[in-house]
């Protein structure tokens, strides 16, 4: 398995609450769920409290990294989402939801990230805080969004050092 | 391979090839969800293959927590049992999915594809049953259904009226 960059680790540093319009976040998505060519589908994508890194301080491919566990998903897809393109707000019915994103460094995973749901400020961690209905809709409407960064079964180096800029540089190939 | 198909003349093959692929042909004459796609002329008939969705279905009932590495839960018994009551309805109806798979956010989907045009059937750890209508453009739709045997057959329904709509 390959090691954690030194890069991602946080080493001390201290959290980055600003988020950059187009800064992206990335996630990976196990292959049990996409393996093919096609476009990852809706069962993949999460809410609430979405973890994800986030580009200016890691690569796509670093995500392919379990940090809290210790395993590497060398064959997963990752996707991302530009943050000016997060479904914010979102409303539905007269409700209307405000995702926000929250740099939430771990020891082992310095771009670590989470996209928060709040409801009139109220920060909503669980399912039972909005319809399924709404749920739903969100979902397809980030899904909308995403864009393919590594697809499943692509191969891909780990960069070891932090990313020059928060706009996604081209994959490195093996 | 089995032996009699070894035994077979190539000719007495491409023959029963043939056969299998007019057949295929008149199904989909009948339900033409996928019409126009090349895999949809070569697709195996759902009746040839009356396990693999079931099989699909046990391998999500042995879904860890936190399958996705995050933490996801697994497709709990309840909605792993209503989906199977609804494959025997699509196989009633000689319909199949696109993809089943687990969701991340708990319980198991169905999609059905025509194109662009997308439908999503979500059964939920919560026991609620959703069915998203998508062509991935236009805003998308959302419908909550009973888990019964009725519910399942007006959903069939919906899917087939939905993907076969007038796309222009």
């Amino acid at each position: 398995m390959p090691t954690i960059p030194s890069a991602m680790k946080s080493a001390g540093r201290f959290c980055d609450p600003l988020f950059l319009a187009d800064e992206t976040l990335f996630r990976r998505v196990p292959t049990r769920l996409w393996d093919t060519a096609d476009k990852p589908p809706i069962e993949a994508i999460d809410l609430p409290d979405i973890s994800v890194g986030r580009s200016k301080y890691g690569h796509p491919e670093w995500v392919r990294h379990d940090a809290v566990n210790g395993k590497h998903f060398d064959k997963w897809g990752v996707i991302g989402i530009v943050v000016s393109a997060i479904p914010n707000p979102f409303a539905n019915n007269g409700v209307a939801l405000e995702f926000s994103c929250v740099h939430d460094p771990l020891e082992n995973d310095y771009p670590h990230t989470e996209i928060r749901m709040f409801d009139g400020g109220e920060h909503l961690d669980r399912l039972d805080g909005i319809s399924e209905e709404m749920h739903l809709l969100w979902r397809e409407s980030a899904l909308r969004e995403v864009r393919i960064l590594l697809r499943p079964r692509q191969k891909c180096r780990d960069r070891e050092e932090c990313p020059l800029s928060h706009i996604v540089a081209e994959i490195p190939q093996v | 391979m089995p032996v009699f198909e070894l035994q077979q003349s190539a000719t007495g093959q491409r023959n029963r090839i043939a056969g299998l692929f007019r057949a295929n042909a008149h199904r989909h004459a009948k339900c033409n969800w996928q019409s126009g796609s090349v895999t949809h002329s070569i697709s195996v008939p759902a009746r040839s293959r009356p396990k693999t969705w079931e099989v699909r279905l046990t391998e999500l009932s042995l879904l860890a927590p936190g399958w996705d590495s995050y933490d996801a839960d697994p497709p709990q018994s309840e909605p792993l049992a209503a989906a199977k009551v609804f494959l025997a309805c699509l196989r009633e109806s000689s319909k199949e999915p696109a993809t089943l798979n687990p969701t991340v956010v708990g319980g198991l989907g169905f999609t059905f594809r025509n194109g662009d045009r997308k439908a999503y059937i979500e059964f939920r750890n919560t026991g609620s049953l959703l069915m998203l209508l998508s062509d991935g453009v236009n805003p998308s739709s959302v419908k909550r259904y009973l888990k019964d045997i009725p519910a399942y057959r007006d959903i069939i329904s919906s899917i087939e009226t939905y993907l076969n709509a007038d796309h222009t």
